[in-house]
């Protein structure tokens, strides 16, 4: 609960402030970098506005700036919801975090973007010269960079509580109390979370080769993807998403139904149960390197314990085994979490309803179907959505299995997204890879989590 | 005044002696492609070369080329983490120049630590001049050979195949019904690394190794490449090869397979294997037109305004002497050295790759040069061997490599 103050107590009205938080926003979008260089005589200069630098990727320094976007952003609302401490610790943040990009931007090594479009600049003079050459790069910020971070310098100051007066300070420390706690999860949010996700969005309008400056290209990867029927990228998205796809349906049901098998049979408390239950978790303790690397082994077509074993010479890495395997490994992996949540639901359910079902003639089968089944649907809901986004996630087990083997029948969207972004140097078509199956995870979870509040009792 | 004296005295001595006591070596960070047994030959190397003098310092970083490829572009692009010198393949070296990323080397510089042209295998060294200058020093080259199984190869009396120092298609095909004729129930020869393994072949028929006809657009459709694959599909419906996904190199370790076609790297194995082996360039068309498919590893420099001359001597000094001191890296690693003081060592001359050695079959070396390398790569991979089987048709598998090159090409 935010502390209230009267505005009278509170010195300056709270949409001064506003204003320099909103002009913040509005400087950013029209600020710039420049840099300038002489190689052998020659004079380039080039300047770079702080949107297209933000995007551009192309040094550390520029991850302060979401955090600076984010906070002014987080500033504003609190102040439009008139929480000045909070809006006042925004601004700071904002203010220290763009102070930080400017200082660090300014010591770092030359930076990629400027070098790339100087270099070009001298490419096309005809000036032949190395990277060394371009070391001495001068860069320098407009004054309109130096105005944002008086912006927001200056609602700071102005949000700034009454230090003498008691109440100010008891409120100071109640408003801002719980953003000590969630500050270094939120920091570590939007430095690992929200920006790659904001870059990764950019990334899938751009033709980008990692190489050099991401181009922007609109919905061109889109269209080429969803229309162009004789382009690579088509037949991958088709044939990844339709492999995930699959497996999401092959694999799910077993994920669900094995788990629940094992804690059924473990709840009856037989001899050995702990060790059972141990023994059933302990894959999941591994890596999915040593559990694909081991069950390769087991499959091999020449060595392996399944032939022995079957008398077969089948080979499991090629249709229409391979999924078996893919199918077959990832169970045996996930089993061990789910397995311990059904546990847990079996616990909770009364004992006094499985002793009602028996006075009325319920055998172990009726009982499970009408006791157990319902008592656990809510974990079973989870597990189920749970277990569908993972294995929509699905990507070491075909990749080491089988790879792109066999005319990529086992290849999936993820397996396709990593290649073009990494090894081909496609990022911006890979990026948009990346969203459409992003957007089709959350449309699924979206249906599922429907379904569940549909099913919840009110 | 005598202890006043006594005192100026002490602190100047101990002034004159600092430099002395802080002189410190040149610090170098090298990344390289080696890991597991490479890794640990080419690690005792550096020791080595920082164990023989105390001006430079070499800090070895390995990891696998998949990393290695990955992270370059990134720290190069943001200036920070750069290593001093690196180790890639020579096919990368084209892509790496014409986005910038590479210095090229100052001859003059390097000389003054031994680096000249004329120390190297010509083969290696001339195919990173790019427009009037040098980007890579070679530490080696390394092919897809041809092993054979010495003992099954007495046991069926086939050494009359090898004689001459080839083994060509046809005579895999004789020797393999020879041997099964005499009841040999193992492989004859494997489906292996399959892109290092049609890459011999196709250098065979196109001694120009054309990927591609202007130098951006591939041009992987064509005529000698459509041979190539009907020949290994040919093979493999004669029932001369192992089956898709085998594990070959197992087949041959067990004894189970005559000829193996694999990369030199694979020697320590097989050594380690106790098998009694015997290498030939690769399986082909004709003796007189035989070539085999061939990398080599390059110690380049990435672009970093941060690194002074005198850190470029110390790099060069390190490269010299990886370069005299390459006996550990063949008998080890398995691999040709191609410094030209290897050629006087005895003990590598009775080597069985040393024939990649020598001056006069360096144009049996087929070495590939293509700025769009990694997208060929991949895209000529992941056909893999579904071709001989027929789960792709040789003319849809050369089309889908082609249009995935070029769609990548646009993409980028």
């Amino acid at each position: 609960m935010t502390a209230k103050i009267p505005e009278r107590r509170q010195g300056v009205p709270t949409v001064v402030p506003l204003l320099f938080a909103i002009g913040f926003l509005v400087l950013f979008v029209f600020a710039s970098v420049s840099g300038v260089t002489t190689v052998k005589e020659t004079t380039v200069e080039t300047s770079i506005r702080l949107p297209a630098l933000f995007f551009s990727l192309s040094s550390a320094s520029i991850l302060f700036i979401p955090i600076a976007l984010v906070s002014i952003c987080c500033a504003i609302f609190a102040m439009l919801k008139g929480q000045r401490n909070v809006a006042m610790m925004f601004s700071f943040v904002t203010f220290a975090s763009f102070l930080a990009f400017i200082l660090l931007f300014q010591n770092e090594s030359v930076n990629a973007t400027l070098y790339g479009r100087l270099s070009s600049q001298l490419k096309d003079l005809g000036v032949k010269f190395k990277k060394r050459d371009v070391g001495a790069v001068i860069s320098s910020f407009d004054p309109m960079t130096y105005l944002m971070l008086a912006c927001a310098g200056i609602a700071f100051v102005l949000l700034m509580p009454q230090w003498k007066s008691e109440t100010a300070r008891r409120g100071l420390k109640k408003d801002l109390l719980p953003y000590a706690y969630i500050g270094p999860h939120l920091l570590f949010f939007i430095v690992f979370f929200i920006t790659p996700a904001v870059y990764g969005i950019y990334a899938a309008f751009t033709k980008w080769d990692l190489f050099n400056e991401p181009v922007f290209v609109g919905f061109d990867n889109f269209k080429t993807m969803l229309f162009d029927s004789g382009n690579t990228y088509y037949r991958q998205l088709r044939n990844g998403l339709w492999n995930t796809i699959k497996f999401v349906i092959y694999s799910v049901p077993f994920c669900i139904a094995v788990p629940l098998t094992l804690a059924v049979a473990l709840n009856t408390k037989c001899r050995g149960n702990k060790f059972f239950q141990a023994l059933y978790y302990f894959p999941s303790l591994l890596s999915i390197t040593t559990v694909t690397l081991s069950w390769r082994y087991m499959f091999s077509p020449d060595y392996g314990l399944a032939n022995k074993f079957f008398g077969s010479t089948a080979n499991w890495f090629t249709p229409p085994y391979s999924w078996i395997v893919i199918v077959a490994v990832t169970v045996w992996w996930c089993t061990g979490g789910t397995m311990v949540i059904y546990q847990s639901a079996l616990a909770s359910i009364p004992r006094d309803q499985y002793e009602a079902a028996s006075v009325d003639g319920a055998g172990p089968w009726a009982e499970f179907v009408h006791v157990t089944i319902p008592g656990m649907r809510y974990p079973m809901m989870y597990t189920f959505v749970m277990s569908v986004v993972a294995q929509f996630n699905i990507y070491g087990q075909p990749l080491m299995l089988t790879g792109f083997n066999n005319q990529e029948a086992n290849a999936v969207l993820l397996m396709y997204i990593q290649e073009n972004a990494v090894k081909k140097q496609v990022a911006g078509m890979s990026a948009a890879m990346a969203l459409i199956l992003g957007l089709f995870i959350m449309v699924v979870s979206f249906m599922q989590l429907r379904l569940m509040k549909a099913n919840s009792p009110d | 005044m005598k202890k006043s004296l006594a005192l100026i005295l002490s602190v100047l001595m101990v002034l004159a002696l600092m430099p002395m006591a802080h002189a410190e070596p040149i610090e170098i960070d090298y990344w390289s492609v080696f890991t597991g047994a490479d890794g640990a030959t080419m690690q005792g190397m550096v020791d080595a070369f920082n164990a023989s003098q105390n001006e430079v310092h070499v800090n070895h970083t390995p990891m696998t080329a998949d990393d290695l490829y990955q992270k370059i572009p990134l720290t190069v692009q943001t200036g920070t983490g750069i290593p001093d010198v690196c180790i890639v393949h020579i096919e990368r070296i084209p892509n790496f120049v014409a986005n910038d990323m590479l210095y090229s080397y100052d001859l003059d510089l390097i000389a003054q630590a031994g680096i000249k042209a004329e120390n190297y295998n010509p083969a290696p060294w001339s195919m990173t001049d790019i427009d009037g200058e040098h980007y890579g020093i070679p530490l080696d080259v390394h092919s897809y050979v041809t092993y054979y199984n010495k003992d099954l190869f007495d046991q069926y009396d086939l050494n009359s195949y090898v004689e001459d120092g080839y083994l060509t298609f046809d005579e895999v095909k004789e020797l393999g019904d020879k041997a099964k004729a005499a009841g040999f129930e193992g492989y004859v020869t494997d489906l292996g690394w399959m892109r290092s393994q049609l890459l011999c072949y196709y250098a065979q028929l196109d001694p120009n190794k054309t990927l591609s006809e202007d130098g951006v657009n591939p041009s992987i459709n064509n005529e000698n490449m459509k041979k190539v694959f009907e020949t290994m599909k040919e093979l493999w419906e004669g029932g001369y090869t192992t089956v898709k996904n085998t594990d070959y190199s197992s087949e041959f370790y067990a004894g189970n397979m005559l000829v193996w076609s694999e990369g030199i790297w694979m020697k320590a194995a097989a050594v380690d294997a106790g098998i009694n082996f015997g290498m030939l360039p690769a399986i082909c068309y004709s003796p007189e037109t035989c070539k085999s498919w061939t990398s080599s590893h390059n110690f380049v420099q990435f672009a970093d305004e941060n690194r002074t001359e005198e850190e470029d001597l110390a790099v060069a000094k390190f490269i010299n002497f990886m370069g005299e001191n390459a006996l550990t890296w063949a008998a080890d690693a398995g691999q040709c050295p191609v410094h030209i003081a290897i050629n006087d060592v005895a003990d590598f001359t009775s080597m069985p790759q040393a024939f990649l050695a020598d001056p006069a079959r360096s144009n049996e070396l087929a070495i590939y040069s293509y700025r769009y390398w990694g997208l060929f790569d991949t895209a000529f991979s992941r056909v893999g061997w579904d071709f001989v089987d027929g789960t792709i048709s040789i003319d849809d598998a050369l089309a889908q490599i082609d249009q995935e090159i070029a769609d990548a090409i646009a993409a980028q």
